[in-house]
């Protein structure tokens, strides 16, 4: 399907709703790395069909709301991490490993007893599912490599490098699955590439272009400085971007709008497309559809059009729902605003 | 109300529920009358629940492509029971008894007292199909007539005079949903069509009771039961041609599985028809040319401009995909009928 100048996308996850996961205990936690099957509120028998149903909504919303780019909105998903890196062998589910947190906090991760490697597919029947049901351009989110990595106890590899390279295998072999599946885009969530540069810059970019290798088809990478619900304070700018631009990665999802990001560093991204993060997740109001235009303008300065697709700052889970709606909403009508500036509308 | 096409789409009214709502294993062996708590989520969260099903309900119709939209009940273990035990004079722990339609006793509200509405029953789901759809919406309720063969009289003593207060019931909440925003209202009574000497006796009456001081569309649904439960159909209504000096404009009457005699609809030259195109005792989804088919049969009896393409009766008892796949032939069939008349 072809996009519009300025295509409009989530990052990722969308709202879930009240009555499938229990959004209160979630929000009180940090992220979980390893399964919290406990935050569901649907019995185990009907669990599926009630993500399935919420997936049902979450892709409808995004239809209502205008978008060019759909996501399955991640309902499946306890975290955007979880749910991959505790489907791989090697890693022992039941005796918990402890990592820090980007906060600093421990939180229980998986133990990586054994060689990682990928079991079966994760995230093909969804991708499917979401090919299924809608007719627009589709977006999958996988977790990286090197982020499931830094979410992990190791306690089998002699080096971190050895490890996150096998993370890779196994986020290579589901990224080419999902395309054969259907996706149009698949995008690497490495937020942690962010809050651990050093290590990213030794050997993460190595393990995350290792993932992409042999892959035909759009990948995007999101790259953050953690959930606005869970990091309240931001630095201006990302510690780890430029390394980017001689990845094969074609886009880099990246915020803008919570942190004022100086867009200027946009620059050293030649040839990338950006997507661009124009809402600001930590603010309940929803933002109006020119500050929404006027944070896209922001970009035009350093970025063509032409290589600019609108989103929000990050992946809107931790949002209520009505909100998440109406800043998605806010989103297409600034959009179309600037579109009309460039005379593409 | 947006304006309509020729040949509009509608449910009747019901839509299958997720399995992670209601026990549907349960709710398949019979059609509750009274309270059957067949709900999965616990108390504090079954209206959350029951909205998302709702919403999900919406979005398949308006996936689908339907011109009208109901909130598929969701919220209902019957098309009845949330109506019929909602209201003062329904003795809620001691039910009563009746012969159901198959001819088997089943537990019914028991009339120990005189009938009343308390509060309004479903305005709140009317706001919210309202307030989730900008297409033209369509809410139902239980006809005064099924409500009052659908309980035990200890208190009247005189069926007519009890229908009545149902009727008054019906007409206060009929009322309410059009303030509320509903495009259409439709009045479930199947069971004139099981009791046709009493519907002519005093069900016309009640009818006429339930509509007074109405102003908006109304329809009346009546068929044969659920495919369901009921597996032998006549292929003619014994009742129906009474309606025509009703106040009702759209008659919704089941035509595909019982393959009806259309030529009675020429009795109701006045009425819309809402047709039964959508068999829903056979589980294979029908292909668009055999709606279309179906749609055309009824052209030698009643102009294009006054059908309404919809099931045979409610959806409830289907599995969702499948619904969902008649659903789509059906609009798809209502195309190719509305190609062929240049429309």
């Amino acid at each position: 399907m072809p996009l519009p100048l300025l295509p409009t996308s989530l990052v990722g996850s969308y709202a879930q709703p009240d009555w499938l996961i229990d959004r209160k205990n979630l929000a009180g936690r940090f992220p979980p790395r390893v399964r919290a099957k406990e935050l569901w509120r649907v019995a185990p028998e009907w669990l599926a069909q009630a993500q399935d149903d919420a997936t049902l909504l979450a892709i409808r919303d995004q239809e209502r709301a205008g978008l060019d780019i759909v996501t399955d909105g991640e309902m499946r998903r306890e975290s955007y991490s979880n749910r991959f890196a505790t489907a791989l062998e090697g890693v022992d589910i039941d005796n918990p490993g402890t990592a820090l947190d980007r906060s600093g906090h421990p939180n229980p991760v998986p133990r990586v007893a054994g060689k990682v490697r990928r079991k079966h597919p994760v995230e093909v029947e969804d991708v499917k599912f979401l090919r299924a049901n809608t007719s627009r351009t589709i977006k999958i989110t996988v977790p990286g490599p090197f982020t499931m990595s830094q979410q992990a106890q190791n306690d089998f590899y002699k080096d971190e490098e050895e490890m996150a390279l096998d993370y890779a295998a196994a986020v290579n072999a589901e990224i080419k699955d999902l395309f054969a599946a259907g996706a149009d885009i698949v995008q690497i969530d490495e937020p942690y590439m962010q809050a651990r540069p050093e290590k990213a810059r030794q050997y993460g970019l190595k393990a995350f272009n290792a993932a992409l290798g042999g892959v035909k088809g759009t990948t995007a990478v999101h790259i953050c400085f953690g959930y606005a619900a869970v990091i309240h304070v931001r630095p201006e700018g990302y510690s780890f971007l430029p390394e980017f631009s001689g990845s094969p990665i074609q886009q880099i999802s990246i915020e803008t709008a919570q942190s004022g990001l100086d867009c200027s560093v946009l620059e050293k991204l030649p040839g990338k497309t950006v997507i661009l993060g124009v809402l600001d997740l930590s603010d309940m109001k929803v933002e109006t559809p020119e500050k929404v235009a006027e944070r896209i303008r922001r970009a035009l300065k350093y970025v063509p059009a032409e290589r600019i697709v609108v989103a929000p700052d990050c992946g809107m889970k931790y949002l209520p729902r009505d909100v998440a709606f109406g800043k998605m909403c806010a989103m297409v009508e600034g959009t179309k605003i600037v579109r009309k500036e460039l005379g593409a509308a | 109300m947006s304006a309509l096409p020729l040949l509009p789409t509608a449910l009747v009214g019901s839509y299958p529920q997720p399995d992670w709502l209601i026990d549907r294993e349960r709710l398949s062996k019979q059609v509750p009358r009274v309270v059957a708590n067949l709900w999965l989520p616990g108390p504090n969260e079954l209206e959350a629940k029951q909205d998302e099903a709702t919403l999900l309900a919406i979005r398949d119709q308006e996936s689908v492509g339907l011109d009208i939209v109901t909130d598929g009940e969701q919220r209902r273990e019957s098309y009845s029971n949330r109506f019929a035990t909602a209201l003062d004079g329904v003795d809620l722990v001691n039910h009563g008894t009746t012969l159901n339609r198959s001819g088997k006793p089943i537990p019914v509200p028991r009339i120990a007292g005189k009938i009343a509405r308390r509060r309004p029953v479903e305005v709140r789901d009317m706001k919210f199909l309202r307030a989730n759809t900008k297409r033209v919406t369509k809410m139902t309720v239980p006809g005064p007539f099924t409500m009052a063969k659908q309980a035990q009289d200890n208190f009247y003593k005189d069926e007519a005079a009890m229908a009545l207060d149902y009727a008054a019931a019906v007409n206060a909440e009929i009322k309410d949903l059009f303030a509320a925003g509903a495009d259409i209202v439709q009045i479930d009574e199947p069971w004139m069509q099981q009791h046709p000497e009493k519907a002519r006796q005093y069900g016309l009456k009640t009818l006429e009771r339930a509509l007074d001081g109405v102003t908006g569309t109304i329809a009346i649904h009546l068929c044969f039961g659920y495919a369901a439960v009921v597996h032998d159909k006549p292929s003619g209504y014994s009742f129906l041609p009474e309606l025509e000096g009703t106040k009702v404009h759209q008659v919704s009457i089941e035509a595909a599985q019982p393959n009806l005699d259309l030529r009675v609809l020429r009795d109701l030259p006045s009425k819309t028809i809402i047709l039964g195109v959508i068999s829903l005792a056979d589980m294979t989804v029908e292909t668009p040319e055999i709606v279309a088919a179906r749609i055309r049969k009824a052209f030698d009896h009643v102009p294009p401009e006054r059908i309404v393409v919809a099931p045979d009766c409610g959806m409830k008892y289907l599995p969702r995909d499948v619904a969902f796949g008649k659903m789509r032939a059906m609009v798809e069939g209502a195309a190719v009928v509305r190609r062929e008349l240049g429309r």
